[in-house]
């Protein structure tokens, strides 16, 4: 199969610290997978390396076959491209900046997302709440028809009965071909979706399993495999 | 890919809805400033044009900062560094969105000059033909076509002086960005403080070389001979090819080293 992401010794380093070092990954055409760490350990710094909004790093990331910037913006829908309108800027006003300047955004796609997460278009973004602009970001990001969607802890302020509701339609709002990078603590609730995991330890890449193969091969949750090595208990084969 | 055309529209709307503000604020100003002087009873006919002829500068330095500010901005923020186009684009089609925002402030400050000599149009229309009648009637060959050098020379100056002025803000911010990014985590706020003192310099250091080049050009401004007029155009070249300068370098930090706020 295609990797749609590959990643090669991926260094980054910034204030005299070293965030990411040696960073080797390859994702496949197609699948979701969960991007696991603790805080602080460099998921949502790699999002911004492939997004290409990071950057001074060593090493190469090409993202469907390209590894030019612009290029690769064109690939990807990242969940940050929220950050930096003006907090006055009405919801309506937004959607028309994503119609002008994404040829891949796809209205109709948004509105019945809207009405799924039930976003009201005429309030501000500072009207609200944490739960709802979470829902504008998922809505905004997913309407897009790109290759790649790099969700970052899309679900933190959604109460947990719309959290469960989003993350099981997240399979039917992409296409079969797209990659779904998605990094949340809530890693029981996002287990159902994965096809894959990566875990984000010791500022790399420590380990890339299929869900499947967790599943069977050690009888345990994601989660609990999650924990396990974080905890220095890794189960290894 | 975003089109030139669509990532213009994007980045001048936010531009052009702080313009109606300022303007709308600016007309407030007037309105208040002539009840108070009806109240006063120092109403006389030229008052509103002297008004806003004088509100008009605060409305040009508050329309300058804000469009700078706006600027600076989208080269720091997720939401437009996403967007899929180029950063030599992204830095251009910005440069022009607040340029556009300049000049939509400046026909609104012309339309409300107009509003404001209406009280004494008759005048106005009077000064205007004895002016006509003289360039007409004048002695001096070319006299008209000097006046009209001149005053485009003029106009295309003050463009290109903004223009350095913007790519100038923009190179200090982006290098001061790029810099954060090689001092130790604790060093921040003092790295900070000196860049202030840095950018301070340096606005002082560019306005310096555009101040002396005007003044080259202004010493010699009314004196109508060809070689002034031309030292306004070379001056105007000068400014635009040491903002083409500043440019690659902005666009150079953007590809490499300027992120975006997290």
């Amino acid at each position: 199969m295609t990797n749609t992401i590959e990643i090669k010794n991926l260094n980054y380093r910034r204030n005299y610290r070293s965030i990411l070092e040696d960073v080797n990954l390859n994702i496949e055409m197609g699948k979701i997978v969960g991007l696991l760490g603790e805080n602080g350990a460099g998921k949502t710094t790699l999002m911004r390396l492939i997004a290409g909004v990071a950057k001074g790093a060593s090493g190469s990331i090409t993202v469907a076959g390209t590894d030019g910037v612009p290029d690769k913006k064109s690939a990807i829908s990242f969940s940050e491209q929220l950050n930096g309108f003006n907090p006055s800027m009405r919801i309506d006003k937004i959607i028309r900046f994503y119609e002008d300047v994404y040829p891949d955004f796809s209205t109709k796609k948004y509105n019945e997302m809207a009405g799924f997460l039930q976003i009201d278009e005429g309030l501000r973004l500072s009207a609200l709440s944490k739960g709802m602009k979470e829902k504008l970001i998922i809505g905004l990001t997913l309407s897009r028809d790109t290759k790649v969607y790099l969700l970052d802890e899309p679900f933190g302020g959604i109460d947990s009965m719309s959290r469960k509701k989003i993350i099981q339609s997240i399979i039917k709002w992409k296409s079969d071909d797209a990659v779904i990078l998605v990094s949340d603590h809530y890693v029981s609730e996002i287990a159902s979706i994965l096809d894959e995991v990566v875990i984000i330890k010791d500022r790399t890449v420590y380990a890339q399993k299929s869900a499947e193969e967790i599943r069977s091969k050690y009888a345990e949750g994601i989660e609990h495999y999650y924990e396990s090595i974080y905890e220095g208990n890794d189960i290894d084969d | 890919m975003t089109s030139f055309y669509d990532l213009l529209k994007s980045l001048t709307r936010p531009k052009l809805r702080i313009m109606n503000r300022i303007v709308l604020i600016d007309v407030i100003a007037i309105v208040l400033t002539l009840i108070y002087q009806v109240y006063r009873g120092d109403l006389e006919t030229d008052t509103p044009l002297a008004i806003t002829l004088s509100y008009s500068v605060f409305v040009a330095i508050v329309a300058f900062v804000l469009m700078s500010r706006n600027s600076e901005h989208i080269f720091v923020s997720d939401a437009y560094r996403l967007i899929p186009a180029s950063d030599t684009k992204l830095y251009s089609v910005n440069l022009l969105s607040s340029f556009i925002g300049m000049v939509y402030a400046g026909i609104t400050q012309v339309v409300l000059w107009v509003i404001a000599a209406i009280p004494f149009w008759g005048d106005f229309g009077a000064q205007f033909k004895k002016m006509f009648h003289y360039t007409m009637n004048s002695d001096k060959q070319n006299f008209v076509r000097n006046m009209i050098l001149v005053t485009i020379g003029a106009i295309l100056l003050a463009i290109a002086m903004t223009l350095l002025l913007w790519a100038s803000i923009t190179l200090i911010h982006l290098t001061g960005d790029a810099l954060t990014a090689f001092l130790p985590d604790s060093r921040q706020k003092f790295f900070r403080f000196v860049l202030y003192v840095v950018v301070i310099v340096a606005f002082l250091y560019v306005f310096s070389i555009i101040e002396n080049r005007v003044d080259g050009v202004m010493n010699h401004f009314f004196n109508m001979n060809g070689d002034t007029i031309a030292s306004i155009y070379y001056a105007t070249i000068y400014l635009l090819g040491f903002t083409a300068l500043e440019s690659v370098g902005s666009v150079y930090l953007l590809k490499h080293w300027v992120e975006t706020d997290s």
